[in-house]
C-alpha cells in the first residue's frame, strides 16, 4: 500500500538512566496517510514521537525522513524537513499572548525588523478558526484552560503546514465538538498527501480515522495492521496481552443524605453565575458541556482556588471555602484536570507527591516518617499499576498516563467525603481506565460524593447517576442516568439540537 | 542538576586549595588563624542556613546584612545601659525576628516581589540606624561583655555547637519534618503546593522570620568579639552569603538546595580570601584569582548539565 515513504523507521532503541523505554520500533508512515501508534501507559509512544521531532536522540536504530537518511538532527532541523507535532503535554508561554506563542512557532528567522501585529492576529484568529474555535488571539496563554491551550498546539501545527504531522493524544481534553472540527482537518491534509501520526487512548477515534494501526508493547512494536483489519477488543488484546471486559462497571448504590449543596452560586471572577445543584452520599453526578462552559472553575471555586461569596453547604451547614487546606480539613479533595501545573510536583518523588495531601497519617508530631510514606507509595504504585521502579523516583519521569494515576492516587490517599474529579482518566490507556472506574465506584459504594467532570461523553454516561450539562458557565440542564443520551447532553450543552450530532447517531 | 556532583567538585577544590596551602605556606592551619577564620565566618555560615530556605521557596532575602547591624547595635546599646547581657542578646535575637517576620509579611501578604521588598528594608534599616547612631561606635560595654565573660577558647567552644546544631538540625528538618516537605514543594511548584493543602504563605512567611533569627543571633555571637561595636557592620555580608548559598548549588528558581552543598559553598568562599593572602597574591589579582576557583569548583556539573539538556529539558 505505501506508495511514497515520508517517514520510515526501524529498530529504534533509547533508554534513560537503565529504563529501556523503546527497545527495538519500527514504523513506517506513507503520503496522505493517518497511522495510529497505540499501547498502554509507558509503551513508548511518546519517547518515539519526540525522537522523530529531533528533541531526543536514539541510542541506535535508523530513522528516515522523506528518503534522506538522519544521523542525528536538531530539533530545527526536523522543522525544515516538514515535521511538525502536537505535544502530550502543550507547553506554551504563558505570558505571552495567544497570537505571539502561534507566531513564535511559526515565523521563524524571518527577516525585517519590527513585527507586524495585525498579521500576527490575523493569522492566528484564522488558525483557531480553522480549528473551529472561537477563542480571543490576545488573551495571554497562561489564563486559558489546559483544554485552550491544547487548542492553541493544534493551531500552531496546523499552521506549520508540515508534511509529516505527529499528534500525541490531541484530544486527550476535548469534547465532541472540537474533535470532529479536528477530524475534519485531518481529512482535509489527507487530501493534500500530508502524513499523519496518531496517537489516543480512545479507541473509537483511532477506528474512525486511521488507515493503519502500529500497536507498542513495553517499547517494541507488536503489531502494524491496516485499520479495517482488526476490531476494538482485537485492539485491546494486542495492547495489553490479554482481553478485556470494557463495560462500565457503574453500580447501584443506595444514596444517603446531601452531602454537598450550592444554590444560585455566583462567581463574577470567574464568570460563573446562577449554579445550583446537589450531590448525596453514594452518588456520581457527571459534569459535562463544551470546552470552556465553566466545569473546571466551578470545581476550582468549590475547592478554595478561587474567593466566592455564596455559601456551599455540606451536610446542609453553610460553609465558607477559603483556601485548599480548609476544603481539605472538610474532607474534599480534587483531582486538577491539569496535573502539570496543579497536580504534581515534578521535581520530587511518587510517595512525596502522593503523601503531600495527607501529611498528617504518615507523620507524628510534625515529623514525616519516611518509612510509612514510601510503603503507602509502593501500595498504590501497585494497586493503580503505576509504571515505575519504585515510588522513590521523581514525577517526572514517567510517562504521561503514569504521571495522571500518581496525581489521582494522591486524592484517593486523603480518603475525602466529597471528591472532585477533573478529567481522571485523561491519557489513561484502556485497561487503567476500568480499573480507575472500578476505584471511582468503589469509592461512591463506601459513601463518598463524586462530582466527575469528564470531556468524554461515553464515561460520563456510563458511571454517573446524573448528569448536569454546563453551557456559559452555569448549568444548563440535569439529566437522570436513564434519560440521558449523548444527543441529549449535547442538545443541551450546544442550546439547540446539533444537527450533525443527529445526522451521526442516526447513521 | 544533580546536587552530588555539585558537592564533589566543591569538595576537590577546598582540598586541593588545602595541599596547596600546606605546601607553599606556613601558618595557615594554626590554631590560631583557625578560629580566626571560624569566628569571622560564623555569621556568613548561620545566616546561610535561613538563606538557603528563603532561595528553596523560590525567593531572596537581601537585607539580611542591615538586619545584621541593627541587631548588633541593639545588643551594644542594651548591654551599655545595664540590661542583663543574656536578656540583651535575646532581645537582640527577637529584633532580627521581628525584621523578618516584617519581610514576610510585605512578601507573603501584601505580595510585593520579596527582592523588592527586601531591597526596601535593607535601604530603610540602614539608612535609620545610620540616623540614629550618627555613626558612632557604641562603646563602654560593661566588664563580662567580651566572649561573654567566657575564656576564649570556651566562647569558640560554643559557637562552633551553635553552628553545628543549626546546620545540623535544619538538614534534618528540610528532610523529616513536614514544615521541610513544605518549603520544598512551594519552592518546587507554589501553585501546585496550593492545591495539595499547603499554605504557601505561610512557609513563605516562616523562612523570613526564620531568616532575620539567625540574622539576630549571629550578630549577637559576632558582637562579644569585640569591646566596642561599629553601627555599620554586616556591610556588603548578604552578596557574600548568597554567593556561598549559589556556589553550594542552590537553584535560584526555588525547589532544589542541599545543606552539605551550602556548607562547602561557605567554606569555599571563606578560605579562599584569607589563602591568596597567605600565599602572597598581590592584591590586584586576588579578586580575579577568587572568581576563577568559584568558576572552577561549580564548572563540573554544569558541563554535565549542558550535555543532558536536550533530553530532560524538552516536553514530553
Ligand atoms: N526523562 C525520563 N527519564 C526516565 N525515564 C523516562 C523519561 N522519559 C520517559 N521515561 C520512561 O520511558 C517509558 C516510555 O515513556 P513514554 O512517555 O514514551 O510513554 P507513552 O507511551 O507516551 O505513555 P502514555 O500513554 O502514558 O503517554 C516510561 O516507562 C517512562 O517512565
Ligand atoms: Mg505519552
Amino acid at each position: 500500500m505505501p506508495t511514497n515513504l515520508l517517514l520510515r523507521a526501524s529498530a529504534i532503541t533509547k533508554s534513560f538512566a537503565g529504563v529501556h523505554a523503546l527497545k527495538g520500533v519500527s514504523f513506517e508512515l506513507a503520503e496522505g496517510e493517518v497511522h495510529a501508534l497505540v499501547g498502554e501507559n509507558g509503551a513508548g509512544k511518546s519517547t518515539f514521537t519526540r525522537i522523530v521531532t529531533g528533541a531526543l536522540k536514539a541510542d541506535s536504530g535508523e530513522l528516515e525522513i522523506c528518503g534522506q537518511k538522519i544521523a542525528h538532527h536538531s530539533p530545527q532541523q526536523a522543522r525544515a524537513l516538514g515535521v511538525a507535532a502536537i505535544h502530550q503535554q502543550p507547553l506554551l508561554f504563558p505570558h505571552l499572548t495567544v497570537a505571539e506563542n502561534i507566531a513564535l512557532s511559526l515565523e521563524n528567522g524571518e527577516p525585517g525588523w519590527s513585527v507586524n501585529w495585525k498579521r500576527r492576529y490575523e493569522q492566528a484568529r484564522e488558525l483557531l478558526h480553522r480549528v473551529g474555535v472561537d477563542l480571543d488571539p490576545k488573551r495571554l496563554a497562561g489564563s486559558l484552560s489546559m483544554a485552550e491551550q491544547q487548542i492553541v498546539e493544534i493551531a500552531k501545527a496546523i499552521g506549520a503546514q508540515a508534511k509529516i504531522l505527529l499528534m500525541d493524544e490531541p484530544t486527550a481534553l476535548l469534547t465532541d465538538r472540537e474533535v470532529d472540527q479536528l477530524f475534519r482537518l485531518i481529512g482535509q491534509f489527507r487530501q493534500e498527501g500530508v502524513g499523519m501520526v496518531y496517537i489516543s487512548h480512545r479507541l473509537e477515534e483511532i477506528q474512525k480515522i486511521a488507515d493503519r494501526i502500529t500497536v507498542l508493547r513495553d517499547g517494541r512494536t507488536i503489531a502494524c495492521k491496516d485499520a479495517a483489519d482488526v476490531d476494538r477488543g482485537g485492539l485491546i488484546e494486542l495492547m495489553v496481552g490479554r482481553s478485556l471486559a470494557s463495560i462500565f462497571p457503574k453500580r447501584d448504590v443506595t444514596l444517603g443524605e446531601t452531602a454537598l449543596e450550592v444554590r444560585n452560586l455566583n462567581n463574577p471572577r470567574l464568570g460563573l453565575h446562577d449554579i445550583s445543584f446537589s450531590v448525596k452520599r453514594g452518588e456520581i453526578l457527571g459534569m459535562a458541556g463544551l470546552v470552556g462552559s465553566g466545569r473546571t472553575e466551578l470545581a476550582r471555586t468549590l475547592f478554595g482556588l478561587s474567593s466566592c461569596s455564596s455559601p456551599i453547604y455540606l451536610n446542609g451547614k453553610p460553609v465558607r471555602i477559603g483556601s485548599p487546606a480548609q476544603a481539605i480539613g472538610m474532607g474534599m479533595g480534587y483531582l486538577p484536570e491539569d496535573r502539570r501545573q496543579h497536580g504534581l510536583i515534578l521535581e520530587m518523588q511518587l510517595d512525596e507527591n502522593i503523601s503531600m495531601a495527607s501529611l498528617n497519617e504518615v507523620s507524628r508530631w510534625g515529623m514525616v516518617q519516611r518509612g510509612k510514606e514510601a510503603r503507602q507509595g509502593e501500595e498504590y504504585v501497585r494497586e493503580l499499576r503505576i509504571k515505575a521502579n519504585t515510588a522513590s523516583v521523581a514525577a517526572q519521569t514517567l510517562s504521561g498516563g503514569n504521571q495522571q494515576k500518581v496525581a489521582l492516587a494522591r486524592w484517593l490517599a486523603i480518603h475525602p467525603q466529597i471528591m472532585i474529579l477533573d478529567e481522571p482518566t485523561q491519557g489513561v490507556d484502556v485497561g487503567s481506565k476500568s480499573e480507575i472506574h472500578e476505584l471511582i465506584v468503589q469509592m461512591a459504594e463506601r459513601g463518598v460524593a463524586i462530582l466527575l467532570i469528564s470531556s468524554e461523553l461515553p464515561e460520563v454516561l456510563g458511571m454517573c447517576d446524573r448528569i448536569a450539562v454546563f453551557r456559559d458557565r452555569t448549568i444548563a440542564g440535569t439529566l437522570l442516568r436513564d434519560e440521558a443520551t449523548q444527543a441529549g447532553i449535547m442538545a443541551l450543552a450546544f442550546g439547540h439540537a446539533d444537527p450533525l450530532l443527529q445526522e451521526a447517531e442516526q447513521a | 542538576m544533580n546536587p552530588r556532583i555539585r558537592e564533589a567538585g566543591l569538595l576537590l577544590t577546598i582540598v586541593a586549595l588545602m595541599l596547596l596551602l600546606a605546601w607553599r605556606t606556613t601558618g595557615f592551619f594554626s590554631a590560631a588563624n583557625l578560629t580566626d577564620l571560624f569566628l569571622a565566618n560564623m555569621p556568613v555560615m548561620m545566616i546561610a542556613v535561613g538563606m538557603m530556605m528563603v532561595i528553596l521557596t523560590g525567593e531572596i532575602d537581601i537585607s539580611v546584612g542591615s538586619i545584621f547591624a541593627i541587631s548588633s547595635v541593639v545588643m551594644g546599646k542594651c548591654a551599655s545601659t545595664g540590661v542583663p547581657i543574656w536578656l540583651s542578646g535575646l532581645i537582640a535575637c527577637a529584633v532580627g525576628v521581628l525584621l523578618g517576620a516584617l519581610n514576610g509579611r510585605l512578601i507573603a501578604y501584601v505580595r510585593i516581589p520579596s527582592i523588592v521588598a527586601t531591597l526596601a528594608t535593607m535601604v530603610a534599616l540602614r539608612d535609620g540606624l545610620r540616623w540614629y547612631t550618627q555613626g558612632s561606635w557604641i562603646q563602654g560595654l560593661p566588664a563580662g561583655f567580651q566572649w561573654f565573660g567566657m575564656s576564649q577558647s570556651g566562647f569558640t567552644g560554643l559557637c562552633v555547637v551553635a553552628v553545628v546544631l543549626i546546620t545540623g538540625l535544619t538538614a534534618l528538618g528540610l528532610r523529616n519534618l513536614r514544615m521541610g516537605r513544605a518549603i520544598v514543594a512551594t519552592g518546587s511548584n507554589r501553585m501546585a503546593a496550593c492545591a495539595a493543602g499547603i499554605d504557601a504563605r505561610r512557609v513563605v512567611f516562616g523562612v523570613f522570620a526564620v531568616t532575620g533569627g539567625l540574622a539576630g543571633l549571629s550578630a549577637v555571637l559576632n558582637s562579644v568579639r569585640f569591646n566596642q561595636i561599629p553601627s555599620n557592620s554586616g556591610l556588603g555580608l548578604e552578596l557574600k552569603v548568597i554567593a556561598a548559598v549559589a556556589v553550594g548549588g542552590a537553584a535560584i528558581t526555588g525547589g532544589s538546595a542541599t545543606m552539605t552543598g551550602t556548607v562547602l559553598g561557605v567554606i569555599l568562599l571563606s578560605c579562599i580570601g584569607s589563602a591568596l593572602t597567605f600565599l602572597g597574591i598581590n592584591a590586584y589579582w586576588e579578586k580575579a584569582i577568587q572568581g576563577g576557583i568559584i568558576l572552577i569548583a561549580v564548572a563540573a556539573d554544569t558541563l554535565k548539565l549542558q550535555r543532558r539538556d536536550h533530553a530532560k529539558t524538552l516536553p514530553a
